[in-house]
């Protein structure tokens, strides 16, 4: 029997043990069976108390401790039983008991009852049995008697209640119904706040001691003491609403119970603040105080005051900017900035930290979500939201850059403004605080801090692990995967008890799998050097410095790969073995560092290359040559044969029987075709065909891999045809089956895509060359192609551009036909001085060419409400226009006037960079029936997507993209959606994958995506014409090539 | 139609999408109960609560339940131990829920061999099983084992000794160990 079995099996029992467990419950676990329960308890406990004092006194006594009764006191009058302070409530002259139960039976008589500093008696009193006040001896428990308790000099009201107390002991207010705050010297509770009997649990609480308690070698005030104190259900939204808790506590206990979900009262909450995910409050006492001063459209996101000081973090109003955090002294009246500066009135301070050496200078917090102050607020604590930032160092400047995985803890030193120490914890350790008790060491990157004992805490991008033990090293690369095909990533070595041992950075788990596989004592860091255990030396490797670093395609091995004698030869890292590759093996996609590059690595067809390849899934500019250089140096290679490798990769191809040349065919284990590379750049010159990659692995059977490879070949084509510098031709018949088989609106993106774009060949003005590469006529260029579909191709992909005003003219008249309209005026060029007949005839034949894009099932047709265009600035201030908040940056400003001032990031935008094809019709982007896209998900995605890929794609293509993103976004663990896709495997199991996370789906999610895109599409991913059909003919086609 | 249960079941069955609304909104807090018993993430409850509001869509028809509440709440204690499967090895701090199982799996003794295992079988062995315990002690398996409730909680539920409860969990055990074992089931 398998431990599932077991564990389904039990979940499968029958249903009435289910329903009998469900309903069973002890009646104190029922509240409501309990207030009843404690109704009755009081109405007998009253009855017991009553009797004698109606007995003594011939008056009844009514007593209750009913839910809705308001029980008037006896008058304003102090008790010196009471102490001479009692608070409002008892002075105001009543107390409202809505329920007061007890934890015994109701059928328990009143000595059974347990009051260990505080009791509740019932009683009326009558004057003339009351005792002198001044002569008032506080009663000792055991002579409590009502009429003693009681005497208030007056004919006490017929409902009345009688509060007394143990010796020492002072009642100072009603904390809603079930708690009394006193006052006591027992225990050591003489300096507390927050000292409360509960009538219910029969027991007192002391809130100063239990965060006191969780304070304990923690000198921060931080939420994770009263969020364990919630989590232990000591204290509960009743308990908050009743006032037990107040002051600073208070706020915190709100904030928790409101950023839990757990209550929607209180009154402090912050939309906007909350969308960023801050835990936020705000005081009204604090806001009122500081409602003086004027602050910019902000939220006043406030962590914890006293009377003196708070602390609190602005946020604009949109929630989108946080300008910083301040110390707020109330009696000096002055704002001090977190990094020491005080300031008039607080400023953006949105930005990231700094770095000289091996301490940080300099602090400003892009995103705090909770800030705590030490009692001396000398000190401060914030904490970075997991998804807000963690820090990697750039390997060009040293400096260290904010990510997006994490969480982090950054300890300020508020008088020097200095950070003394960062720490990070992943999201599911929030309550594993452990503070750091050293100063920060960088090695390799990776961020080491001692806190406490052995302990060290490794932060790194991707998260954080704590490893107990004494840090020896990190260790990269060389690592096998796990079985779960998960790169090895970083290894700590650690000393633990003696023995070294190894866990992985990547989340703390003992690294185990490998360690037998390294028995031999070497372990590879930087692919050329070895880590010998167990006394940690590290040599050489290899003689000679591996050419690159690759990993397999699958991405399990790593391999070092070098030029030997006119051959490539890899190295697995992990068994040190030579590795059996062959002519056209590919290596994993290795991401450059760069958000939007990808480097794949193959070994050439005629196997005496390494190739180095790159694509662009977003529209960064750079030249290939300089990224070809950069990667070869961050690869650490010392080789120009490598680079020259990298660069010659145009001249390296197999030729067919047919004449064909390609460069490789990248075949996976079992021989099959997987990715085949038609050369590109001088070839495509002298061939008059077009190069370019299309994988054909086996992972994009469905439509949106497809469309990406479709951009990805857009970005491919772009490129070589940069490195040219020169003009392409289509081959026909792979593009006729692109057309054939695509889905017109991928095939419009990879159009648009070029045609928007500003690279080289697009601005060469049009230049054709012959099959020689000498320049030609357009209408040269025009009669060497002699299918006219790929003529038809040809003219999308030179383009056209459209003077901006004519456009906008032409598409109001003509609603979504530029694309034709281009082909028509480009036609009208090219062919000037044809017959107006014959021109007709051609045109006509292109509008029915360009239309058959357009499938009469689609739902999605050329309308007047949906504009394509690339006209760009005309076509951004139309979409502004109509949604005016759909470009509007973080400080306002209008998208537009952001890009052209170039504020947008570092880059300086280029307006002719961005392609918008929007639906202009309500601007919700409403997708398909299934997936009504919730705005504010979408402007955060078009967000990131403009911000973070440095271009703006806000088209239909790029809705769905985005609708994929939300979507899957929940099912991958990654942050990082440079790309995505899912699909099936070659077993027929559903994933998704984007870059740097990888999920298994159900059939149930995968059906999901599959019927938006069905639903947004019309699209039959089986059908013929699908990515699916289209993929096998293409394969079939190069196949038969190859044939 | 008297019983709303019945004929929330009917509408499921005639594909009206809005069933499953109602049906969260009369059930929602019995299955995030059971949900965040478990996981003890709210957040990951109410995903678990939208994966088992699809899988009662999915296997309406063919099943037909007699207790929706109770088959939507073995969809939702699914759907918890599943995920709490996954993210169990990313936790730090196990839940009594992780104990829960753990205990649970203590009964089989090896993996490693797996066999072709009637669910239902098996089920209605175990609760063939539970059905001859004395009350008490059945009410704490299944709170235990079923709820995923920790041993605290069920004391305080039955207002007993914390010690009580775990001895008659490990009592209960250890017979059904036995049972199985001869009922012929490999542990």
């Amino acid at each position: 029997m398998r431990k599932e079995d077991l564990i389904n099996a039990v979940g499968g029992i029958s249903d009435d043990l289910i329903r009998e467990a469900d309903g069973s419950r002890r009646p104190s676990g029922n509240r409501k069976k309990w207030i009843a329960l404690a109704v009755a308890a009081v109405i007998l406990l009253s009855a017991v108390m009553i009797v004698p004092a109606v007995l003594s006194r011939e008056r009844p006594s009514d007593i209750s401790g009913n839910a809705s009764e308001e029980v008037p006191l006896p008058s304003n009058t102090v008790y010196d039983e009471f102490g001479a302070d009692i608070m409002a409530p008892w002075k105001d002259g009543s107390l409202k008991f809505t329920s007061v139960s007890y934890r015994h039976s109701s059928a328990e008589p009143l000595p059974a009852l347990k009051l260990p500093s505080a009791r509740l008696l019932s009683a009326s009193a009558s004057s003339e049995d009351a005792p002198d006040p001044s002569n008032a001896v506080a009663p000792s428990e055991s002579d409590i008697s009502p009429a003693d308790s009681m005497d208030t000099g007056r004919e006490p009201a017929a409902e009345e209640v009688t509060v007394s107390m143990a010796d020492n002991i002072r009642i100072e207010a009603a904390a809603g119904t079930r708690f009394i705050r006193i006052k006591t010297e027992e225990k050591g509770h003489a300096n507390c706040d927050g000292v409360y009997y509960d009538v219910q649990e029969d027991k007192t609480i002391c809130i100063s001691c239990m965060i006191r308690d969780r304070m304990k070698g923690n000198p921060y005030y931080t939420d994770a003491c009263v969020r364990a104190l919630i989590e232990e259900c000591v204290i509960g939204p009743e308990e908050l609403a009743a006032g037990m808790v107040d002051g600073v506590y208070h706020d915190a206990y709100l904030a928790i119970y409101e950023s839990e979900g757990l209550s929607d009262f209180g009154n402090g909450k912050s939309p906007s603040a909350s969308a960023l995910g801050i835990k936020d409050i705000i005081s009204p006492s604090a806001r009122q105080r500081m409602a003086k001063y004027k602050f910019p459209a902000v939220s006043i996101v406030e962590y914890g005051s006293r009377p003196d000081k708070c602390v609190f973090t602005l946020v604009s109003a949109g929630g989108q900017a946080v300008y910083g955090s301040f110390v707020y002294d109330f009696i000096e009246e002055s704002f001090t900035k977190i990094d020491g500066e005080t300031l008039g009135v607080p400023r953006c301070l949105n930005g990231f930290f700094s770095w000289v050496g091996d301490e940080m200078t300099s602090v400003q917090l892009p995103l705090a979500s909770g800030v705590a102050v030490d009692a001396n607020y000398t000190e401060l604590v914030a904490t970075i939201p997991y998804y807000a930032s963690f820090m990697e160092e750039d390997q060009e400047t040293g400096l260290f850059s904010p990510v997006y995985e994490a969480s982090n803890i950054f300890v300020f030193d508020l008088t020097s403004g200095t950070c003394s120490a960062v720490f990070g914890l992943s999201r599911e350790m929030k309550d594993d605080l452990r503070y750091p008790t050293g100063p920060a060491i960088r090695q390799n990157g990776v961020i080491c801090f001692p806190a406490g004992g052995h302990l060290n805490g490794y932060a790194f991008p991707g998260g954080l692990c704590y490893i107990e033990g004494e840090f020896l090293a990190v260790l990269t690369d060389g690592v096998r995967a796990d079985e779960a095909g998960e790169s090895g990533g970083r290894i700590a070595a650690v000393k633990q008890d003696g023995n070294v041992r190894f866990f992985r950075l990547r989340d703390g788990a003992p690294a185990e799998t490998d360690v037998d596989a390294f028995s031999a004592s070497r372990w590879v860091k930087d692919g050329n050097e070895a880590f010998h255990l167990p006394d940690l030396k590290r040599e050489k490797l290899f003689e000679k410095t591996p050419d690159a670093i690759a990993s397999s395609a699958d991405g399990r091995f790593l391999y070092a790969c070098f030029k030997d004698d006119g051959r490539v030869e890899c190295v697995d890292l992990a068994t040190l073995e030579r590795a059996d590759l062959e002519p056209g093996d590919a290596f994993l996609s290795q991401t450059s560092g760069q958000d939007d590059v990808n480097v794949a690595m193959y070994v050439s067809g005629d196997g005496t290359h390494l190739l180095l390849s790159y694509f662009r899934t977003r529209a960064l500019r750079f030249r290939k040559q300089d990224f070809l250089k950069a990667e070869y140096e961050r690869y650490g290679s010392n080789s120009d044969d490598f680079l020259k490798s990298g660069l010659s990769l145009a001249s390296q191809y197999y030729e067919l029987d047919d004449g064909t040349k390609v460069s490789f065919a990248v075949r996976d284990s079992e021989n099959r075709l997987t990715a085949a590379c038609i050369l590109c750049a001088d070839d495509m010159i002298r061939l008059g065909k077009l190069n370019f990659l299309i994988p054909l692995d086996s992972r994009p059977d469905d439509y949106p891999t497809w469309q990406m490879i479709l951009a990805d070949t857009a970005e491919k084509l772009c490129e070589y045809a940069e490195v040219s510098g020169n003009v392409a031709y289509i081959r026909a018949d792979a593009m006729k089956a692109l057309l054939n088989g695509a889905d017109p609106y991928a095939v419009r993106k990879l159009f648009s895509d070029l045609n928007t774009s500003n690279y080289r060949w697009f601005d060469a003005g049009n230049e054709f060359r012959n099959l020689s590469g000498e320049p030609v006529t357009p209408a040269e260029a025009r009669s060497a192609v002699a299918d006219e579909t790929a003529r038809v191709l040809m003219l999308y992909f030179f383009g056209y551009t459209v003077p901006e005003d004519e456009f906008l003219e032409e598409s109001r008249k003509n609603g979504d036909q530029f694309n034709v309209l281009c082909l028509e005026r480009y036609y009208r060029e090219v062919n000037e001085g044809l017959d107006e007949d014959e021109m007709r005839r051609l045109l006509g034949k292109l509008k029915s060419e360009v239309l058959k894009c357009y499938p009469e099932e689609s739902p999605v047709k050329p309308s007047k409400n949906t504009v394509y265009a690339y006209n760009h600035s005309q076509m951004f201030e139309e979409i502004s226009r109509r949604v005016p908040d759909i470009f509007e940056d973080v400080t306002g400003t209008s998208y537009l006037q952001a890009l052209s001032e170039g504020k947008l990031g570092n880059r300086k935008y280029n307006r002719n960079d961005f392609f918008a094809s929007f639906p202009l019709g309500n601007g919700s982007m409403n997708l398909s029936p299934h997936l009504q896209v919730n705005k504010e998900a979408l402007d955060e995605a078009v967000a990131d997507a403009r911000f973070r890929k440095g271009t703006v794609a806000v088209n239909t293509e790029c809705a769905v993209y985005l609708s994929f993103r939300i979507i899957l976004s929940h099912w991958v663990p990654t942050e990082k959606f440079t790309y995505l896709s899912f699909g099936r495997d070659e077993n027929g199991n559903c994933f998704a994958v984007a870059e740097g996370g990888y999920a298994e789906l159900t059939e149930e999610q995968y059906q999901s995506v599959l019927s938006l895109l069905r639903a947004s599409r019309g699209y039959d991913p089986v059908a013929e014409g699908s990515a699916e059909w289209l993929r096998e003919s293409i394969v079939r086609e190069i196949a038969e090539e190859f044939e | 139609m008297a019983n709303p249960d019945a004929e929330l079941v009917e509408r499921i069955r005639n594909r009206d999408e809005t069933a499953l609304e109602d049906v969260k909104r009369r059930y929602s807090a019995y299955c995030l109960s059971i949900a965040n018993g478990i996981l003890q993430n709210l957040q990951d409850a109410e995903e678990c609560l939208s994966d088992a509001l699809f899988a009662l869509w999915k296997s309406i028809p063919p099943h037909d339940p007699a207790d929706l509440k109770t088959f939507l709440g073995k969809l939702t204690r699914n759907a918890a131990v599943s995920r709490l499967r996954k993210t169990q090895a990313q936790r730090r701090v196990p839940t009594s829920a992780v104990f829960s199982l753990e205990e649970l799996e203590s009964l089989v003794g090896s993996d490693s061999v797996e066999e072709a295992l009637s669910e239902k079988e098996l089920s209605e062995c175990i609760s063939g099983f539970l059905r001859a315990l004395p009350k008490m002690q059945r009410l704490f398996f299944v709170r235990r084992y079923w709820y995923c409730d920790a041993v605290k909680d069920i004391a305080e539920r039955f207002g007993c000794s914390e010690g009580k409860v775990a001895m008659s969990l490990k009592r209960t055990r250890d017979e059904l160990a036995e049972t199985l074992k001869n009922r012929g089931y490999h542990l």
